[in-house]
């Protein structure tokens, strides 16, 4: 197992660098850079300050060059500064995480104790009313792209009830209380999580189903076991295992945020730290989200695993 | 049995589905995928582009009969949106400074009648020799929020520090009249010479040409820094420094909060040289995306709305003057010359033909009484005050035919793509250009708009792959800002250049007296509207609200005859309060 | 030796894609204590239908029993609740699959496995269930089994696995066991270990045996009686012997004559039985068989009863008599 563990480490590290590096091509090949997208027409700036501003950064060395000293300032533990702000990437990102992680942990804990269970329903109850309510449910779930069900949200309960917050974190001026961060996290994380919600849903149904036609549970009955029993220690027992692969992926989603969900809502977290760099062209800023998310992916991977490997004993690593 | 119950069940879902959505998507086609930039004005700050995503545009079009919110601000307490990359500190940003006029001073600041400045920290100055020098008398009753008093070594250092090129900031070049200049800009010293200390609360500013209007012009466009705590930090780690995150000034408001692009707040400042703000605190919130900042005034959650980034879109206006907590300037004057920037290093455009043909070929008059619902007037001329334009301005009405023989004269290939770039997105604007672009190709100019965020269309700029583009500048403080797109070798005069204007300028800048100065700038308006480098188009509002809770936010806003960007402006702020 | 169970006119149905399937159309048998016999058929015959709804485990929808009754130890199982159904499953009568690698839980080690059915039944404790299981592994011939307890089903091979299926369904030591092609699945060597086992399990245990199968080589060595199904029916019923002697019903004749004979000359064709099963969504119109049978006659549109054949058989064909004389499929009577 400890060999396993190492050679996929050791795997992950080119990943990366692959990853990065792709990442860093494609964002230096959007037109401008980020002292052009700082300058506007209303405050003409000559030619040769712009010229001086780049080299400032760098950003008149070639792209390979200023890959490796991205690269070089990163093993040594320096993610850089923002172009845009000169403040420290990891500390931009220290402080935006928590939010981020409020936002999507609440928005998935909700989405997955609800999906897995109304999936889990819906497939013991297959045909039954209750099993074409909740896929219809589901339907429509997947379907609808959470930053509408967002703006839908607001709409209704923000500004026609007001009962909730149109954005935000918490309600400026005042000091900080649990509940009034509550108030706010609400409405956003309920519009990721429905969506995800029937996302986790459809999928928890279409694998217990699976796991209910198997031989094995009927043997179970055969055996005269009590029905739940039968339910958890058979069925869920198995059916429940590819669960541990949503988990696994949600985890990486619950670091890159979700960007258009924070745009929206205005929640400070790293999703819109993200695309507030991409048009600013705040390259270190860029690659610092990117390395983050890809490490947090690529790390979530490896749990997975290995968490399937303990719940199903036929998956061992050597 | 079954079957039907899913069949019902699934159609009863579906229809309440569409009615949901539906409802809210009335009046506006939804369109575009959800990765455009925030409605940006090239008069908004700088990094300021959030995610707007047209879907919001739709869920915010909604039916104006709402109800609305109720004002439910807390008293004292003043609740106002930023945009984003404003935090970052006034030196680097372009757009919404104000923050700075919270929390810092200059020596004077454009007064909100816009028909002159207001003296600040300096309560007075002399000018000599016809502009060739000034003496400013600062006050000697200012504190810093730290309690440390306001000298002239502040000012010394905030000069320094606004022309050395390490610090990069924006508006360095608004100081390149001061003797010295050239070396500091060349990295030669870090200090200008022509400003000097006469005493503790005296500073002299040497400049290199008489400009009588430097006070005016100039003068505003910096804000003092402490020298005390600023002075040891390095000129190159200025930007990033943590002083940005506990802004000592001495504005009517003291930085308490401030959390990066996210919120700043701030208290009254009991010391503040004008009298203790009626305030007792002031809280800007960011918001990347105007809709959301649309949705928090609807909902009552800020008490203003910003004009930076497009205010209120012509077509919400009525919505929000549905509002009974709200006052809606909804006709406010932007300053805002719309025009044509067409690229004259391409060859196609050098023939004047071809630009009149463009003016002859829209119908302006016609798309501001449909598209833009009658807002905005017709404009030939950048200029919004009416003392610099000339009387007998060439108009360029409607005229297709017209245009269509003037591009055959002067030999245009109509197979020719004309790429028409566009950085608005909202719906209005977008509407705007499309009809322009129909009418262009109605008379044989192939445009076809591409939509671009500001990034994208600086590096078109530079790489002179621009040809025609929609875009707007602030001309709203003074003519004399024109030439910074109309004059010879700027950027933004995209290959135009005329000695004469050059010279026009320059005379304008001769004298304070307006009487003097008019005549050069007519002759200016005159020259530009037959030369067409660009074409105007008209004049832009920007509608705001503000809610009534706040006396004395809207009345100074009622007061200003047109907004001003890109610079603090003073507006007594210390005398506001909340009902 | 008393009656153990007694099923009459058992009928089950399936609902499927709007039609109805007629699994088991009204049969009727009986099997006393300790007493092991066959049930031997086609696919789509109903022989595993007919013992999955003695047991309760037709799930409904879509399946439904009809009608008919089945009497166990004198209580008729179609009328009991699902609670006194459940206390008999896997206590007093139990049932062995056809596949063990997918009838055994994968994630779950075999020893749960047993244990769990002990304790669902036998109020033991933890230690004394281990036991007992322990105990039950090693009558069943798994080697190890104090090691192996732990160990999970991928780990065991064929033979194993059935081994421990068995042992699954015994350690309760119900009164019926039925056996559902428990052996169809393994290797032939296989095979007969697993019949031989279960032979030395019957003599030491004592319980009844239901075994189904297709093949009738096969039950030969175990059971005493065989019933041969048709498209739900029961076509003949008989002393094991007796019926491969002299089969009374036509498809009987056909199943006999369709097994390969090592000594018969390679370059004859394989008999077989011409014509594919009926489909069973059609309503039943005279005997099954007849599209099939070489011996038809008009009065075969008449669906034959089950009739006597004195000596412990039944045969359900209209010429059972003349039959009697007949050595191979398809010759005239």
């Amino acid at each position: 197992m400890l060999a396993y563990l190492i050679r996929r480490i050791l795997v992950n590290i080119p990943l990366l660098i692959g990853i990065t590096f792709i990442v860093f091509m494609l964002a230096s090949m959007m037109p401008g850079d980020a002292v052009l997208a700082m300058i506007s027409t209303d405050t003409p700036v000559s030619d040769e300050m712009i010229k001086m501003r780049r080299g400032e950064l760098g950003l008149d060395l070639p792209l390979p060059v200023q890959y490796l000293r991205w690269m070089s300032n990163v093993v040594r533990g320096n993610l850089g500064y923002s172009f845009v702000s000169a403040e420290s990437v990891s500390q931009m990102i220290a402080i935006r995480i928590p939010a981020t992680l409020e936002l999507m942990g609440v928005s998935l804990l909700i989405s997955i104790v609800l999906g897995v269970t109304l999936g889990a329903i819906s497939a013991l109850k297959q045909y039954s009313f209750t099993d074409y309510s909740f896929t219809i449910f589901g339907f429509v779930g997947i379907s609808i792209p959470d930053f509408f069900l967002g703006l839908i949200l607001v709409f209704i309960f923000a500004i026609k009830l007001g009962w909730f917050p149109t954005s935000g974190f918490q309600t400026a001026g005042q000091e900080f209380s649990v509940f009034d961060n509550l108030r706010h996290v609400f409405l956003p994380a309920l519009a990721l999580a429905l969506v995800r919600t029937a996302v986790f849903m459809r999928y928890t149904r279409s694998s217990i189903l699976e796991v209910l036609g198997n031989d094995y549970v009927r043997t179970a009955r055969a055996k005269g076991l009590k029905e739940t029993i039968v339910i958890v220690r058979h069925i869920m027992r198995n059916g429940l295992i590819p669960v541990i692969t949503i988990i696994g992926i949600s985890l990486g989603v619950l670091f890159a945020g979700s960007v258009i969900i924070e745009t929206i809502f205005q929640w400070p977290g790293i999703g819109m730290m993200f695309i507030n760099a991409v048009t600013g062209r705040d390259s270190p800023v860029i690659m610092g989200y990117v390395l983050l998310t890809a490490v947090i992916v690529l790390v979530a991977n490896l749990v997975t695993d290995i968490v399937y490997s303990v719940a199903d004993p036929r998956i061992r690593y050597e | 049995m079954n079957k039907h119950y899913k069949l019902i069940a699934f159609v009863a879902l579906i229809a309440l589905f569409l009615s949901v959505a539906c409802a809210p998507a009335a009046t506006q086609p939804t369109s575009a995928p959800p990765t455009q930039a925030a409605s940006a004005a090239p008069t908004a700050a700088a990094p300021t582009q959030g995610a707007d995503t047209a879907p919001t545009q739709a869920a915010a079009t909604a039916p104006a009969d709402a109800p609305g919110a109720t004002s439910k601000g807390p008293a004292g307490v003043l609740r106002l949106p930023l945009r984003p990359g404003v935090t970052v500190g006034s030196l680097w940003t372009a757009a919404g400074r104000h923050l700075d006029e919270a929390f810092l001073s200059g020596l004077a600041e454009v007064k909100w009648t816009a028909d002159g400045v207001q003296p600040m920290l300096a309560k007075s100055w002399d000018m000599e020799d016809g502009g060739k020098a000034f003496v400013f008398h600062l006050r000697d009753d200012v504190k810093w929020s730290d309690g440390k008093p306001f000298t002239a070594d502040d000012v010394l250092y905030t000069l320094n520090t606004y022309a050395n090129p390490k610090v990069g900031a924006i508006h360095a070049g608004k100081l390149s009249d001061i003797v010295g200049y050239a070396d500091v800009k060349d990295g030669k010293t870090e200090t200008l010479s022509g400003v000097t200390k006469v005493d503790d609360h005296t500073v002299r500013v040497e400049l290199s040409t008489p400009t009588p209007l430097f006070v005016e012009l100039k003068i505003p466009f910096v804000s003092i820094l402490p020298a005390h705590i600023l002075s040891s930090v390095p000129a190159d780690k200025l930007k990033g420094n943590d002083y940005w995150n506990n802004v000592v000034g001495t504005g009517p408001f003291i930085m308490t909060k401030m959390v990066q692009d996210q919120l700043v707040e701030g208290v009254a400042n009991p010391d503040y040289f004008e009298g203790k703000p009626k305030l007792d605190k002031v809280v800007y919130q960011v918001y990347a995306d105007s809709n959301t900042m649309l949705a928090a005034l609807e909902a009552g959650e800020i008490d203003g709305m910003l004009f930076q980034g497009g205010g209120i879109p012509v077509d919400q206006v009525a919505r929000f003057e549905a509002l009974p907590n709200l006052k809606v300037l909804g006709n406010m004057d932007a300053g805002l010359p719309t025009f044509m920037l067409i690229n004259l290093n391409k060859d196609y455009f050098k023939d004047v033909r071809v630009r009149q043909a463009i003016m002859h070929a829209i119908d302006r008059q016609t798309i501001i009484d449909t598209v833009k619902l009658g807002t905005g007037t017709l404009s030939n001329t950048m200029f919004p005050m009416e003392w610099a334009r000339a009387q007998d301005l060439t108009d360029y009405p409607y005229d297709p035919e017209k245009a269509k023989a003037l591009l055959t004269e002067a030999g245009w290939d109509s197979s020719r793509k004309i790429d028409l770039q566009r950085y608005y997105t909202d719906q209005v604007n977008k509407d705007t250009v499309d009809a322009i672009a129909a009418q262009l190709q109605a008379v044989g100019i192939n445009a076809v708009v591409r939509e671009v965020k500001s990034a994208e269309f600086q590096a078109s700029i530079d790489d002179d792959s621009l040809e025609l583009a929609y875009a707007a500048n602030g001309q709203g403080l003074d003519p004399s800002l024109g030439i910074l797109v109309t004059g010879c070798g700027q950027r933004l005069s995209v290959g135009y250049c005329n000695e004469e204007v050059d010279k026009l300028y320059a005379e304008g800048q001769s004298s304070a007296d307006r009487a003097v100065r008019a005549p050069s700038y007519q002759k200016i308006s005159k020259i530009l509207n037959e030369e067409l480098p660009k074409g105007w188009l008209w004049w832009e509002v920007r509608p705001v609200a503000f809610d009534t809770r706040i006396v004395g936010l809207a009345e100074h806003f009622e007061e200003q005859p047109l907004l001003l960007f890109d610079i603090p402006v003073y507006n007594q702020m210390h005398t506001w309060y909340t009902k | 030796m008393s009656q153990l169970l007694q099923i009459k006119n058992l009928k089950v149905t399936f609902r499927s894609d709007g039609a109805l399937i007629r699994a088991v159309n009204g049969i009727s048998y009986s099997v006393d204590e300790g007493e092991s016999i066959a049930i031997v058929g086609e696919s789509g015959s109903g022989k595993s239908v007919g013992v999955m709804a003695l047991m309760g485990l037709i799930p409904n929808p879509p399946g439904k029993i009809e009608s008919g009754e089945v009497f166990f130890k004198g209580r008729d199982l179609l009328k009991a609740s699902s609670a006194e159904l459940r206390a008999i499953r896997g206590k007093e009568i139990a049932m062995v699959f056809q596949d063990p690698m997918t009838s055994l839980n994968p994630v779950l080690p075999v020893g749960l496995q047993l244990t769990e059915a002990i304790q669902a039944h036998m109020g033991l404790d933890k230690d004394q269930a281990r036991e007992r299981a322990i105990k039950m592994l090693a009558l069943t011939g798994l080697p190890n089994p104090e090691q192996r307890i732990k160990d999970f089903p991928f780990q065991f091979s064929g033979g194993q696995r059935q081994r421990i299926m068995i042992a699954m369904a015994l350690v309760c030591t119900p009164d019926l066991l039925i056996a559902d092609e428990p052996t169809t699945a393994l290797d032939v060597t296989i095979q007969a270990q697993i019949v031989e086992l279960m032979r030395e399990l019957q003599s030491e245990l004592g319980m009844a045996i239901i075994w189904i199968s297709h093949n009738l080589g096969l039950v030969a060595g175990v059971v005493t009686r065989v019933i041969v199904m048709y498209s739900g029916f029961i076509v003949e019923q008989a002393p094991v012997d007796d019926l491969y002697e002299r089969p009374l019903h036509p498809y009987t004749l056909g199943l006999l004559h369709a097994v390969p004979h090592v000594d018969v000359n390679s370059q004859n064709r394989l008999a077989s039985i011409e014509g594919m099963p009926p489909d069973l969504r059609k309503p039943i119109s005279g005997c099954p068989f007849a599209p099939r049978c070489p011996y038809r006659i008009e009065k075969c549109a008449e669906l034959p009863p089950l009739f006597d054949a004195g000596d412990g058989r039944q045969s359900a064909c209209w010429r059972w008599q003349e039959l009697q004389t007949a050595t191979t499929f398809g010759e005239t009577l």
